[in-house]
């Protein structure tokens, strides 16, 4: 990842050199990872079908940002190639 | 007495550290500077609770309320919180220039229930309650940080693949008695969460915990008792922080008792479950020649002498705290990444067929390779997932020292909220915000209009 513009000269804040800030970290990358399997395995077995695709997809921050369980609608998984 | 002189904490390198970044970080202030009471935000605020009973009535989550700030007072929003200063910034640039600055050892929120437990049975901070307004031991951090930090070198991660792939096959079973019969959204999480568990814990320790295709009464007693401790800490504890009145911070309230109780839980079966780490291992992963994490975290690859190993007791509260942010941050970010892609019909369909280009027939049980990971770009989908639905919708910096930001003269120890899930969607950075597009990712100009992970020392 590049820097692209520069740090503002309102800032009283001297930028480190993006070089040496880590744009990803140790749990990013796992996290990602553990996301791009799945994803990848299940799509090569299953399509996923929402009961209604144009439902919003409603957040319910929790400590972290969760769907809210009240969403109306429901997911399913249907086998591929069977 | 220097000790003293900095702060009271750290040894003779944290003093070192502070200095040389106090130093290079010495404003040179700008002639117009503003002010902090003119940055914009809501006026008539309560006594003493400020915005606190707006942010906890707000019923579709606090990361709406900070949006509604935004959308009304711009990039940059001033409040108060329980007596204290916050800001909310949501313009990228603003962003960047809080993550690059040079601090060696960047301060910022702690959860609060969590730390007041830990204070309470006197247990270490660990890496993620260490650092904060009100308890900055850096080298207790480094402490922790260092082993964990191990993660970030590529091959390590690239080697997870093979045994997360063969989660990711367990959660297909899941997927495969589920008959094809409509799930809820609710009941998504508990299978999310199994994969999360299954997928960190193989990383750790090579094991696998049987979580994945079985109902919650097949599960081993111990394995169900510290899921469900750890689904409870993170439940009570969003109850305490954004959605009651606080007042467990003086008394021991239902809530504290819940969340203090889910933490003993949690540390008692952590501990069980970490003490028979070498047990029972997954035959799967037995000699794939990959290194179990929990066995490379306590290698001093730097040969320093003053290294000294992290002990049982912090081994334990180290992977608890991998688990507990393990679970919880892959199932929540993996019920956004199913969601979102049976939304996505027409992406869907592409990538499938990328898919079975690469891996053969549909329905075949293939694990992932990391190969397949980077052929079908499927990092950019996630990544494009995460800028839709932020995981974490706000990140936090401390500063100890005044500085300017915006124009405006922010004084020490105001609470900056680094808004993820407002400059996500900024349409100065992403054309079409909503619709999704995931070869944003490598085109981005900006990456910190979309760090959900937040960036340099401190990020997860």
């Amino acid at each position: 990842v590049q820097a692209q513009d520069n740090v503002s000269p309102s800032s009283s804040l001297r930028p480190l050199s993006i070089s040496l800030v880590r744009l990803t970290g140790p749990g990013e990358r796992i996290a990602r990872m553990e996301l791009a399997v799945m994803l990848g395995t299940t799509l090569h077995q299953f399509r996923i079908e929402l009961s209604d695709p144009a439902v919003e997809l409603r957040s319910a921050a929790k400590l972290l940002l969760s769907p809210a369980d009240d969403i109306p609608a429901t997911i399913r998984f249907i086998p591929r190639g069977a | 007495m220097l000790r003293l002189a900095v702060g009271g904490f750290g040894g003779s390198r944290t003093i070192l550290r502070r200095a040389l970044s106090l130093k290079a970080s010495t404003p040179t202030p700008p002639l117009s500077l503003k002010p902090f009471d003119e940055i914009p935000g809501p006026k008539n605020e309560l006594p003493f609770l400020g915005s606190l009973l707006s942010l906890i009535t707000e019923k579709k989550g606090y990361h709406i309320f900070y949006e509604n700030l935004h959308r009304q007072y711009g990039d940059i929003v001033k409040f108060k919180l329980m007596g204290d200063d916050c800001i909310s910034i949501s313009r990228a640039d603003l962003i960047k220039e809080v993550y690059l600055t040079n601090q060696t050892a960047p301060l910022r929120q702690a959860l609060d229930p969590w730390v007041m437990y830990r204070h309470k049975r006197n247990l270490p901070l660990g890496v993620t309650m260490q650092l904060s307004k009100t308890d900055q031991d850096e080298e207790e951090w480094r402490k922790y940080r260092r082993p964990i930090a191990k993660l970030l070198r590529p091959s390590l991660v690239s080697s997870y693949v093979r045994r997360v792939a063969y989660v990711g096959l367990d959660w297909t079973s899941t997927l495969h008695a589920t008959a094809a019969k409509p799930i809820k959204i609710s009941d998504l999480r508990l299978m999310t969460s199994a994969y999360g568990f299954e997928a960190i814990t193989a990383i750790l320790m090579g094991k696998s915990m049987g979580v994945l295709g079985k109902s919650h009464h097949e599960i081993e007693p111990t394995t169900a008792s510290f899921m469900k401790a750890v689904d409870t800490i993170f439940r009570v504890s969003n109850r305490m922080m954004f959605a009651e009145l606080p007042l467990w911070r003086w008394f021991n309230t239902k809530s504290a008792q819940e969340h203090d109780g889910a933490w003993d839980a949690a540390f008692a079966l952590g501990g069980k479950v970490f003490a028979e780490a070498h047990l029972n291992k997954d035959p799967r992963y037995v000699k794939d020649g990959v290194i179990d994490f929990f066995d490379i975290m306590d290698e001093n690859e730097n040969k320093d002498p003053d290294y000294r190993p992290l002990t049982p007791e912090e081994r334990t509260l180290t992977g608890i705290e991998l688990i507990s942010a393990g679970v919880d941050t892959t199932s929540n970010a993996a019920q956004w990444v199913l969601l979102c892609m049976a939304q996505q019909e027409v992406v869907q369909e592409r990538l499938a067929l990328k898919l079975q280009e690469l891996m053969g027939p549909f329905g075949q049980q293939i694990p992932v390779t990391d190969a397949i990971l980077q052929e079908a770009q499927l990092l950019h989908h996630v990544d494009e997932i995460f800028r839709l639905f932020p995981v974490l919708p706000t990140g936090s910096r401390f500063f100890a020292q005044e500085i300017h930001l915006a124009g405006y003269r922010i004084p020490p120890y105001t609470a900056i909220n680094l808004n993820n899930y407002v400059a996500s969607k900024d349409e100065r950075h992403f054309k079409n915000p909503s619709v999704y597009d995931e070869t944003r990712g490598p085109k981005r100009e900006c990456p910190f209009a979309s760090k959900t992970f937040g960036a340099g020392s401190r990020q997860c």
